[in-house]
């Protein structure tokens, strides 16, 4: 598995190694499309597939008018599970092994920890961001110190 | 379907079902679908569903969004099964989520409909208990 090159690259290697059920990373923005997909996935038309998450997005905006518009999809599928976020700018796609929900949250929880280092790397692209080796600020689970969930 | 959300909330929406909406749902889903659709209506954190024939059609919709879920969803699920041919997935996508800050949407594959349900975090529902004066 090879991303590539450049910070985004980087981002998404970080994200593949630290969520052991992701096959592969894709993340667009602004028509360009960086990826991180296992060789037996090199057929797939990975700009359809971002379209195809970023219509997904679009549509349910149209649901909401007052509230934070939907920004996360999860599919389930017979062989894979397909996570799609929304970032600050772009889209940022997970092909992941066969997951059920409760372990879908989990890795949630770890894309979370990459989030910042990945918008930094999409907006900036000149700066080589500093990317957690292992989660660090603002995503990690705080043990010691309980914080209002709301 | 019983255990897609594992979450309990206030019921913010009133979802009313008329004796043809039954009907209509009867000719789509088992006894055991529909039974179980009765018990997510009475969960007090569901705001809305929808239930679908599998060509995108409305058979149902009720709760918040009801007249806006279905071509929404009929859209999405078109889009979901098609990103799963992408990477060879044959049978489309039985079953997916959506999030956004204050909702949770889930959409399952039935026997012969898909059913779509939405639920209020139970963050927004704490958000909202805390700003009554």
């Amino acid at each position: 598995m090879s991303s590539d090159a450049g910070p985004v690259g980087v981002v998404l290697d970080k994200i593949c190694a630290h969520n052991t059920d992701v096959l592969g990373c894709i993340v667009a923005r602004d028509g360009a499309v960086y990826q991180n997909l296992p060789e037996m996935y090199e057929l797939v038309d990975t700009a359809d597939v971002v379209e195809q998450a970023e219509n997904m997005l679009e549509l349910t905006q149209g649901l909401e008018t007052e509230h934070a518009p939907f920004d996360q999809v999860f599919l389930e599928y017979d062989h894979h599970a397909v996570y799609a976020r929304r970032l600050d700018q772009g889209v940022l796609l997970l092909l992941n092994k066969p997951m059920e929900r409760a372990q879908f949250k989990k890795m949630q929880l770890g894309v979370n920890l990459f989030l910042k280092p990945l918008n930094r790397a999409l907006t900036g692209a000149t700066a080589s961001p500093k990317v957690p080796d292992e989660p660090q600020e603002g995503g990690a689970i705080r043990r010691t110190t309980r914080k209002r969930w709301f | 379907m019983g255990a897609v959300f594992g979450l309990r909330s206030v019921r913010v929406g009133k979802i009313v079902e008329t004796r043809e909406d039954a009907r209509q749902v009867g000719r789509h889903l088992t006894s055991a679908e529909t039974v179980e659709l009765a018990r997510i209506q009475k969960d007090p954190s569901v705001i809305g569903y929808a239930v679908l024939d599998l060509d995108g059609n409305q058979i149902e919709a009720s709760g918040v969004w009801a007249s806006q879920i279905v071509p929404v969803f009929a859209n999405v699920f078109d889009l979901a099964d098609r990103m799963g041919g992408e990477f060879g997935e044959e049978d489309g996508c039985p079953v997916l989520f959506m999030e956004s800050p204050d909702f949770e949407v889930a959409g399952l594959l039935l026997t012969s409909a898909r059913a779509v349900i939405i639920k209020r975090k139970p963050k927004r529902v704490a958000e909202g208990l805390r700003s009554v004066e």
